[in-house]
C-alpha cells in the first residue's frame, strides 16, 4: 500500500503527471473512498500526457476529510517515436508547492502503429499528518 | 573465420543494447517495426553493397539487419552481412516529450543518427575481409511525422475512449500491466496521406569508411585502410502524386595495392512512393571511374518487418573500368522481431 501525508492546515493538492520519450497517455483517475468493500467516487478526472509530457489537476476535495480516502489511476499508453521503446510513468502530489508523494514507474510501451497500447493501474491512500500530530510522526518512523 | 568474428562482433552489441534497454521489467518487449522508406545504409555504401548510390535524407530506424546476396546477382554482386542501429535509443537514450523533440536541434539529431556496420566477400579477393563502418546523421526532415499535431490528437482521442470504463470497479492489489489491442489504423492512414500529400525536405549527412583484413586477420598489421566517403544528401518530396527527388554529393578516396584514388559522385534520384512500393531512378556521375551510371531500383513493403528490394544497375566497373549491368537482389530485416 502507498501512502501520501497530507497537511490538513496546508492547501489544495496538486496531481501532476510526467511521462517521457514521446509515448502518448491517458490517465483515468477517480478520488475515492472505500465503503462496505466497494469504491465510492468524490471526484473524477483525467488527464493526459500529449505533446508535452506532462498535464495536473488539483483536488477540489476537502483537505479535512481526505483521511483515509484513495487516489486511484488506470494509465493507456502507446509509443510514437522510432527507437524509443520505454517511457517512464511518473505522478507527482503536491502540497504548497511541496513533494508530499512520487511514484516513478519505467514501463516498456508497444507503438501506437501496432494497434496496441499498454494499461496499468495503481493508488496512494492519503493520510492527515500535521507537525503537531504525534500520531503522524510515528507514521514519519515507519515510512 | 574473421567474417564470423565481426558478424558475432556486431550482433552482440545489438542484443546487448537490446538486452540492457530491456531488462528491468518482465512485460514482454514489444519494439518498433520497420517504417516505410527504410535509408540505406552507410557501411553497406562504402562497401558498394547498397543497391543504388543516391541516399535518402530522411530519418533513421531502430535496428536493421541488411542482406546483399551474391547467389541472386549471379555472381556479380559481394554478398554481405550489415547491421545499422541509432545509438540513441539503443543505449538508453531519452526524450522527455514530444515538445522537446520539435525544439531541440540537439535531441533530433540524436533521435535520427544511424550508426552502421558491415562486412562482404571480395569477389576480386576472396581471402581478404572487407569490413566497414559509417555513421549518417539526419540533419532536418520538415515531414518528420512527429511533427503531425493531428496524428498525436488522433491517438490521444483513441487512448481516452479506450481508458474510459469505470475505474472504480478495477483490482488494485496488482501492479501488472496488461497490453490492449486499439486501431490507430485510420489516424495512421490518414497521417500518411497528409505526408504524402505534403511538400517538405531532408538532409543527411554522412560518413563510412572501410578496412581490408589481408588474409581475413584481425591483427593490425594486416589492417588497412580500402575506402573512405563522406556525403550530404538532400530530399524534397513534392507532395503530388508521390514524387520525391534526391541529390547527392559524395567525395570518395580509395586506395588500394596499386594506387590511390580521390574523386566525387554526384547523383539525383526521382522516387515514386506508391502504398507498398518504392520506386526508385537515379543518374550518377563518378569522376574516379569519369563516367556517368544509371541505376532502378524497386523496394517492397507489403511482408512486416522486412524490406525485399531488387535493383539494376549499368555502371564502370572499379577493376575493368568498362560499363557492366549489375542485378542486386536484397533483403532488409528489422531484428526487434516480428508483432
Amino acid at each position: 500500500m502507498n501512502f501520501c501525508y497530507v497537511n490538513p492546515d496546508g492547501g489544495p493538492l496538486e496531481v501532476k503527471i510526467t511521462v517521457d520519450n514521446g509515448a502518448r497517455s491517458n490517465w483515468n483517475c477517480a478520488h475515492a473512498n472505500k465503503e462496505d468493500d466497494k469504491w465510492k467516487a468524490l471526484e473524477t478526472f483525467k488527464l493526459k500526457s500529449g505533446d508535452e509530457g506532462t498535464d495536473e489537476h488539483t483536488l477540489a476535495t476537502d483537505l479535512k476529510s481526505i483521511d483515509d480516502t484513495s487516489l486511484l489511476w488506470r494509465v493507456a499508453a502507446c509509443g510514437t517515436v522510432q527507437g524509443a521503446e520505454r517511457a517512464k510513468f511518473t505522478i507527482v502530489i503536491c502540497q504548497d508547492g511541496k513533494e508530499i508523494y512520487d511514484k516513478v514507474s519505467d514501463r516498456q510501451v508497444p507503438a501506437c502503429k501496432d494497434n496496441k497500447a499498454v494499461q496499468f493501474r495503481n493508488m496512494v491512500a492519503f493520510k492527515l499528518h500535521s507537525d503537531n500530530d504525534k500520531k503522524a510522526d510515528i507514521w514519519d518512523v515507519l515510512s | 573465420m574473421g567474417r564470423i568474428i565481426i558478424t558475432f562482433w556486431a550482433l552482440c552489441i545489438c542484443i546487448s543494447a537490446q538486452a540492457q534497454v530491456g531488462s528491468s521489467d518482465d512485460l514482454p518487449a514489444f519494439n518498433y517495426k520497420l517504417d516505410y522508406n527504410v535509408p540505406e545504409s552507410p557501411a553497406f555504401s562504402v562497401l558498394g553493397s547498397n543497391p543504388t548510390t543516391v541516399m535518402r535524407g530522411s530519418a533513421s530506424q531502430e535496428v536493421i539487419v541488411n542482406l546483399a546476396s551474391e547467389f541472386l546477382s549471379g555472381g556479380k554482386a559481394n554478398s554481405g552481412v550489415g547491421f545499422d542501429f541509432n545509438p540513441y535509443f539503443v543505449f538508453g537514450g531519452r526524450l522527455k516529450s514530444i515538445s522537446e523533440y520539435r525544439k531541440s536541434p540537439l535531441k533530433r539529431i540524436l533521435a535520427n543518427t544511424q550508426l552502421s556496420f558491415g562486412t562482404v566477400n571480395d569477389k576480386m579477393f576472396p581471402n581478404d575481409l572487407l569490413m566497414a563502418t559509417g555513421l549518417r546523421v539526419t540533419l532536418f526532415d520538415t515531414k518528420d511525422p512527429l511533427y503531425d499535431k493531428t496524428l498525436g490528437l488522433e491517438i490521444d482521442k483513441i487512448l481516452d475512449k479506450a481508458n474510459s470504463g469505470d475505474i472504480l470497479s478495477d483490482d488494485f492489489n496488482s501492479d501488472e500491466s496488461n497490453i490492449i489491442d486499439l486501431d490507430f489504423t485510420p489516424a495512421y492512414a490518414a497521417s500518411k496521406k497528409r505526408y504524402k500529400n505534403t511538400s517538405g525536405g531532408s538532409m543527411s549527412l554522412g560518413a563510412a569508411i572501410a578496412i581490408r583484413a589481408k588474409g581475413q586477420s584481425l591483427v593490425v598489421d594486416s589492417l588497412t585502410s580500402d575506402k573512405s566517403q563522406v556525403w550530404l544528401s538532400g530530399q524534397y518530396d513534392f507532395g503530388v502524386s508521390g514524387l520525391s527527388m534526391t541529390g547527392m554529393v559524395m567525395y570518395q578516396n580509395t586506395k588500394n595495392n596499386v594506387e590511390m584514388n580521390n574523386g566525387t559522385i554526384a547523383g539525383l534520384a526521382l522516387r515514386q512512393y506508391r502504398d507498398d512500393l518504392i520506386i526508385n531512378a537515379e543518374v550518377t556521375y563518378n569522376s574516379v571511374m569519369d563516367g556517368f551510371e544509371a541505376a532502378g531500383l524497386v523496394e517492397y513493403y507489403k511482408i512486416k518487418n522486412i524490406v525485399v528490394y531488387a535493383s539494376f544497375s549499368y555502371r564502370v566497373d572499379e577493376v575493368t573500368g568498362l560499363y557492366d549491368r549489375m542485378f542486386k537482389p536484397g533483403v532488409k530485416w528489422n531484428m526487434s522481431g516480428p508483432k
